[in-house]
């Protein structure tokens, strides 16, 4: 019922737009992709042995469409309504031999705003933090994929209030949670002060509420994996000099709802607080560099994260042995307390890209664990017209069986797609 | 009426140019500056990246101006870029990623938007801020005298460690710069022209010719400017992205 809704909203919003043309202030965005991509099944992998546990294909096609509309109530420009929506549809299926199929509204807001003033309600998609792959203080929309950056992430039901005065900002947000049926029942909070101070951008950051419950289907965490009751952060950026940018955030929680796994192979939480932090720089690469191929523009980030909410070696050999045993029994909750960057204290993340003779952009990540497992991915796209894009995309997972990438269900992947923007 | 206006707009240029004679350098590049001044103004503005002389790419822009400070830049084309902004407000240069509602700090230094043109060339309009000049002389450009400044960088927290710059000496408009890296190479050669009226007889086109890539050029056309405008302050903050 709720793809069917969303593929509704989506169909009125193109039909608005295009009834609407008339009214210049109305804008509509559309972006189609239609991918290819082939697998490479490590069916050693302690999280899905055999592949029995998750019964992954080896091969797919994907479509994704998102379509934005956005407009003016009014000609002072002092209210908008903005709509996003998106759907996916896969020819895989998961272990219950059900399509991955989606769709769902990213976005659906009002605002309004008048001098310094300025109000949004609905659904949203809230960034915070300076860091460009890893955010820890980045907690009311779901975490970002720091391999994948400027993915797009679903919005959270949210009011948003902000007052602007003399370059302080502050930001008030009321937030609930909600299930995959629209279920709400917790309220959440936060506040959000940003200054400018010389030429370095400070933000503090304070979020609070009831915490989420872990259920059958969070099994080991909330469904975006950030089950705390209480956030404090504090984020940083500057230019160093002329093409280097440093950055930094650093957040502490509470209390997590995440199980570690002593010698018994059973699983609990831990009582304390515990901190996330990342410290990274993006620096410019001239055209004149030897690292900028064919005079292109380059550049290149760098961030060491650090996990407080992380296993220890031994937590994460305890992890992988109880895994084993549940999966032994059949028993899958255990997978629900892996989490992606989240199975060690440390990493590192270089990311280098390249784009050149206008049309062309190269880009390699490299995410390295504590475990001295890693995940390499290699992109290039090339740029057909300025509505049409090509790109391939190929990610490999290695590390021994101990380790967190060594254990990827897929230990390659390659993306091939074409994605068109009007 | 007309042509006391064109008598009185003569008289004016020979005035500036007489005393142009005597002026120091950096009363050369201040009055340049204040000619090519467009605070509180609205500009609309084309990008065309050239390579062997085919169109690659084209890309629209909604700058605001206020003033030699802050500056605002929204791509209105093309679409995957759609939305984007860059603001510069004094020596901070920011990014707003649209599609995924993220700001990220920038340098000066970055490419706006993969063209020949750094965020600086396109959004600093003046460059007495972080360059001292001294003029080298008078030389022959394509038929007219022209001066030719040499700007030196105060600090080497800016892309450029040097810019020769020619104005044209019978009215003060500029004609050509050249950049320089660090390292002394000669990076960039940027050329003014006037194509339209769009800037009342002000060069409206800036053509960026890259000196490491043969046969690569960029073009900045002003498309239309509204003078005038009463920006609100929040528009030059980066915490005011998302809320438009």
């Amino acid at each position: 019922m709720r793809h069917v809704c969303t593929i509704g909203l989506m169909g009125l919003g193109m039909l608005l737009s295009s009834a609407h043309s008339a009214n210049a202030q109305i804008a509509t965005e559309v972006y189609l992709k239609f991918a290819g991509r082939w697998s490479h099944l490590d069916e050693t992998s302690r999280l899905n042995p055999g592949n029995q546990v998750l019964d992954l294909g080896k091969a797919a096609t994907d479509v994704e469409a998102r379509v934005t509309v956005s407009d003016y109530l009014n000609d002072g420009k002092s209210v908008r309504v903005l709509f996003k929506g998106y759907s996916f549809y896969s020819s895989d299926t998961d272990a219950g031999s059900n399509r991955r199929n989606l769709a769902r509204v990213d976005e659906l807001f009002a605002d309004w705003k008048a001098d310094n003033w300025f109000l949004s309600v609905g659904k949203r998609r809230i960034n915070w933090g300076t860091a460009m792959a890893f955010n820890p203080v980045n907690v009311i929309v779901p975490a970002r994929d720091p391999l994948n950056p400027k993915l797009e992430t679903e919005g959270q039901p949210i009011a948003w209030l902000s007052f602007n005065r003399h370059a302080v900002t502050t930001d008030l947000f009321f937030t609930r949670n909600y299930d995959k049926d629209w279920n709400s029942d917790l309220n959440r909070w936060g506040a959000r002060v940003g200054v400018m101070i010389g030429d370095w951008d400070l933000s503090a950051y304070y979020f609070d509420g009831q915490a989420y419950r872990p259920t059958a289907e969070t099994a080991g965490g909330a469904r975006d994996g950030r089950d705390f009751e209480r956030m404090v952060g504090l984020s940083f950026s500057g230019n160093l000099s002329a093409g280097v940018t440093l950055y930094s955030e650093i957040a502490g929680f509470s209390r997590s709802g995440r199980n570690y796994y002593g010698g018994n192979r059973m699983g609990k939480p831990k009582d304390g607080t515990y901190v996330q932090a990342v410290l990274g720089s993006y620096i410019v690469l001239g055209p004149e560099s030897f690292l900028s191929f064919f005079n292109g523009d380059a550049g290149v980030t760098l961030e060491v994260y650090y996990n407080g909410e992380g296993y220890t070696p031994s937590e994460r050999e305890n992890y992988f042995e109880a895994l084993d045993q549940a999966l032994q029994e059949r028993n899958p909750a255990v997978l629900g307390d892996y989490r992606f960057a989240g199975m060690n204290r440390f990493y590192v993340l270089a990311a280098y890209r390249n784009t050149f003779k206008e049309r062309y952009t190269t880009e390699v990540t490299g995410l390295f664990s504590q475990d001295r497992s890693f995940s390499l991915q290699l992109q290039a796209q090339y740029n057909l017209s300025d509505y049409y894009a090509a790109r391939a995309k190929l990610t490999h997972n290695q590390g021994s069986t101990r380790t967190e990438f060594g254990n990827a269900p897929l230990s390659d992947i390659l993306e091939v797609s074409f994605e068109i923007n009007f | 009426m007309n042509r006391i206006i064109a008598t009185l707009s003569c008289s004016l240029l020979f005035v500036a140019s007489a005393f142009a004679q005597d002026m120091s350098a950096e009363k050369i590049l201040q009055k340049v500056e204040d000619m090519l001044d467009i605070s509180h103004s609205r500009v609309e503005t084309e990008m065309r990246v050239y390579r062997e002389q085919e169109l690659r790419t084209t890309y629209r822009m909604d700058l605001k101006y206020q003033d030699t400070v802050s500056q605002l830049a929204e791509t209105l084309y093309p679409p995957r870029n759609k939305g984007d902004k860059t603001l510069h407000v004094g020596d901070n240069t920011w990014l707003y990623l649209a599609k995924i509602n993220k700001t990220l700090r920038v340098s000066e230094g970055n490419s706006f938007s993969n063209s020949d043109f750094s965020n600086m060339d396109l959004m600093k309009t003046n460059l007495s801020e972080d360059y001292t000049p001294a003029l080298l002389g008078v030389e022959d450009y394509q038929g007219e005298q022209a001066y030719k400044l040499e700007l030196k960088a105060k600090t080497e927290d800016v892309p450029y460690a040097r810019i020769l710059y020619w104005i044209r000496k019978r009215d003060l408009y500029p004609v050509k710069r050249d950049y320089y890296t660090f390292s002394g190479d000669l990076l960039k050669s940027m050329v003014f022209h006037t194509k339209t009226g769009v800037r009342n007889g002000a060069p409206d086109t800036l053509v960026m010719t890259s000196m490491l890539e043969k046969d690569k050029y960029t073009e900045v056309r002003y498309v239309k400017i509204e003078r005038g405008q009463a920006f609100p302050p929040e528009t030059f903050n980066k915490d005011s992205f998302a809320k438009r």
